[in-house]
């Protein structure tokens, strides 16, 4: 007697997903724009700009050879160029990122002693972030550090007689570094907003114990912005390494006068831009990769020593 | 613009379309098109970027076209044509526009010191001597030259005039002392009070319009002959003057001349239609007229006095004409391409004479690592 077969019904053989699968589909697909961007924008270039740091491509897919090492070898032996440009975006980064927040952090504990329109004067403090990394601000600086630029005019009201600071290579570098310094505004709103979560109670009970300003600084506000620091302070030296707008245009792309601020990002331009060195400019992009992953790194572990998060037993 | 405008309404069912932006972007943007494989049919070149697209293979060789009578070269002087020539034998551009350095000065400032004028075939040397001449009457806050010690090209000229030149081949055409001498030259200039300070200078703009000349801060400087008239009028809308060329300080050697050109791309799809385009841009008369281009003059013999013939070229035009007209027939004309791999010594050239200037480096110190990058730079490109 023939088995009667059964036959499964066609919805029955549809693989059943949880809730929580179907969700993650769903969440997914939300996502799918994101990745397809990040992968085809972002981490492919970044893929393939590593592959080419091996080759001598300069333009040509047909005539590229792969080279080995022979980019960075050549890189931290024979160009000249590459240490002085890491010199001085190092200088740029190392004076200039601790003013930075420390000017940021000044203005913000002034603004929060409970001034009257206090939300103007934020704004306006705000502003240069916004705008000083602009091509715009960057020409406006060419003129105010100018032999004829404004900082002289004031100067000469004292009988003090200026020179361009901008075309002297002992204070070129000094100019951008004052340009970044005055990009205070966004460091500072969350210095400011830091301020504004730290107890009262804390400096009052201080003030009981007969504290002075400078120890309820030292004592209380220092440790409880420090993760702000933290997060300021890698930022901010990631965005320093980076810099390139505000000197390619008060350089004229030069990085003059006598290189003083060539900076990295610069000489990569050129080596890529003007010398179709794409393989070489490559390998510089990952050198500077790997540096700024190394100080965030050194950030990191330093973290431990001089951030408190509050839950520290 | 004005020649594309001419082509469409010459050839209706022809459409171009242009990628107009500045002069160090177009480059930013054909190195990136360049290495994509996606140049435009008709990417525009220049005799000093020129070589590094030919050694790419980025551009065809226009040769098969101009002996099938697609591109008619003939109105254009052969040596014009032939010192466009790439190494390998093949002729990969075509000049729409011949410039060339001039010096320029300010009659109206120089005529009252009763200092002589420049001359066609002087010299540096003899320039830092006439400036010396004009220190002593000019007044205090003008001087006579603008620093141009960080200048490759007006070096080229210094080179020129001691029988040397930037290239020979694959090797530096120069000698380190030559160069050396000429760090030298424009550092006494600096000490005698004949250019304006390092940092000064260090900060002076590129553009004829924001130069010291224009703001009359200096007596002269160097330039394209094609800046002359942006510079007139300048000087025209703030205090006046006037601005007079001549040859660029080389002695009695040829004029020094360069070129904007157009190529045809080698991945181009449409191999006929672009060079009917350049066909057309070299040799129509009514879009050589139209032309008058700030690019440079035109190459072609006839659309050159076509221009010069017509009442409505501006008289800046035809004092180009006649003086680039006058320099190859006195002279001689030298089509001067750089080799691939040296368009980075523009800047490099300045930088180092500015540590000179600063006194970061000795003059020799200076000249010595120059020539050897120069040297290191050709050589990268041969091996």
């Amino acid at each position: 007697m023939p088995r009667p077969t059964t036959k499964m019904p066609s919805h029955a053989r549809r693989i059943r997903l949880s809730s929580r699968a179907r969700e993650s589909i769903i969440g997914y697909l939300f996502l799918a724009p994101w990745i397809v961007g990040f992968v085809l924008i972002t981490l492919g270039p970044i893929l393939a700009s590593l592959a080419l740091s091996f080759t001598d491509f300069s333009g040509s897919f047909d005539r590229m050879r792969w080279v080995g090492f022979d980019n960075y070898i050549r890189m931290f032996t024979s160009d000249r160029a590459f240490w002085g440009s890491l010199k001085v975006t190092s200088q740029y980064v190392f004076i200039s990122v601790p003013i930075l927040l420390m000017f940021a952090l000044a203005v913000a504990i002034t603004l929060n002693r409970g001034l009257s329109m206090l939300g103007i004067y934020r704004t306006i403090f705000y502003l240069p972030s916004l705008i000083g990394t602009s091509v715009a601000i960057a020409v406006l600086w060419r003129y105010v550090f100018g032999e004829h630029g404004l900082v002289n005019h004031v100067l000469a009201v004292f009988g003090i007689e200026g020179f361009s600071y901008i075309g002297d290579p002992r204070t070129a570098l000094g100019t951008i570094i004052v340009l970044n310094v005055w990009t205070f505004g966004a460091p500072m709103v969350i210095f400011l907003a830091g301020l504004r979560q730290i107890p009262s109670e804390l400096y009052e009970a201080a003030t009981i114990d007969g504290a002075r300003n400078w120890q309820q600084f030292w004592h209380i506000t220092l440790p409880s912005l420090s993760p702000l620091v933290f997060f300021n302070g890698v930022l901010s030296m990631i965005g320093g390494f980076q810099a390139f707008t505000q000197v390619y245009v008060v350089s004229d792309g030069t990085g003059g006068p006598a290189g003083s601020t060539l900076f990295y990002t610069l000489l990569l331009y050129q080596r890529a831009f003007t010398q179709l060195q794409l393989g070489y400019a490559s390998a510089m992009a990952w050198v500077l990769l790997l540096m700024i992953a190394a100080i965030t790194a050194l950030f990191f572990l330093s973290a431990r020593y001089w951030v408190h998060y509050g839950d520290e037993q | 613009m004005g020649v594309v405008t001419a082509y469409e309404a010459a050839y209706p069912e022809a459409k171009i379309l242009p990628q107009p932006t500045d002069f160090f972007n177009h480059w930013d943007r054909v190195t990136i098109q360049a290495a994509a494989g996606r140049l435009p049919c008709v990417p525009m070149m220049q005799t000093r970027y020129q070589t590094r697209y030919e050694n790419l293979g980025a551009l065809l060789a226009l040769d098969p076209l101009i002996e099938e009578g697609k591109i008619d070269v003939s109105a254009i002087p052969e040596d014009v044509v032939e010192g466009h020539r790439s190494a390998d034998g093949n002729l990969y551009v075509l000049p729409v526009g011949l410039w060339f350095e001039t010096f320029q000065y300010n009659w109206p400032k120089l005529e009252p010191t009763g200092v002589e004028e420049p001359a066609n075939d002087w010299t540096y040397e003899r320039y830092v001597e006439w400036a010396a001449q004009a220190r002593q009457k000019l007044d205090d806050d003008v001087y006579p030259l603008t620093q141009l010690g960080g200048e490759i090209l007006q070096f080229q000229q210094y080179a020129q005039s001691r029988g040397e030149d930037l290239f020979e081949g694959s090797e530096p055409g120069f000698s380190a002392e030559t160069l050396a001498d000429w760090f030298k030259l424009w550092d006494r200039a600096r000490e005698e009070g004949l250019t304006p300070s390092m940092p000064m200078s260090a900060e002076e703009s590129g553009q004829a319009v924001q130069s010291f000349m224009a703001q009359g801060i200096t007596l002269s400087r160097t330039d394209g002959d094609v800046t002359a008239s942006d510079l007139q009028a300048t000087l025209d809308a703030a205090e006046g003057g006037t601005v007079r060329q001549v040859k660029p300080p080389n002695g009695n050697n040829p004029l020094t001349s360069g070129s904007n050109s157009l190529a045809i791309s080698a991945n181009c799809d449409n191999v006929d239609a672009a060079a009917a385009f350049l066909n057309f841009w070299l040799n129509d008369e009514d879009a050589g007229v139209e032309m008058r281009s700030r690019a440079g003059l035109t190459p072609t013999a006839t659309l050159l006095e076509a221009q010069a013939a017509d009442p409505a070229s501006p008289s800046t035009l035809i004092d180009r004409i006649t003086m680039y007209t006058g320099f190859a027939e006195t002279y001689g004309v030298n089509i001067d391409v750089w080799p691939d791999n040296t368009q980075h010594m523009v800047q490099e050239f300045k930088k180092l004479y500015e540590q000179v200037g600063f006194e970061q480096m000795e003059p020799e110190e200076a000249a010595t690592s120059f020539f050897e990058e120069v040297r290191r730079s050709l050589e990268e490109v041969n091996n």
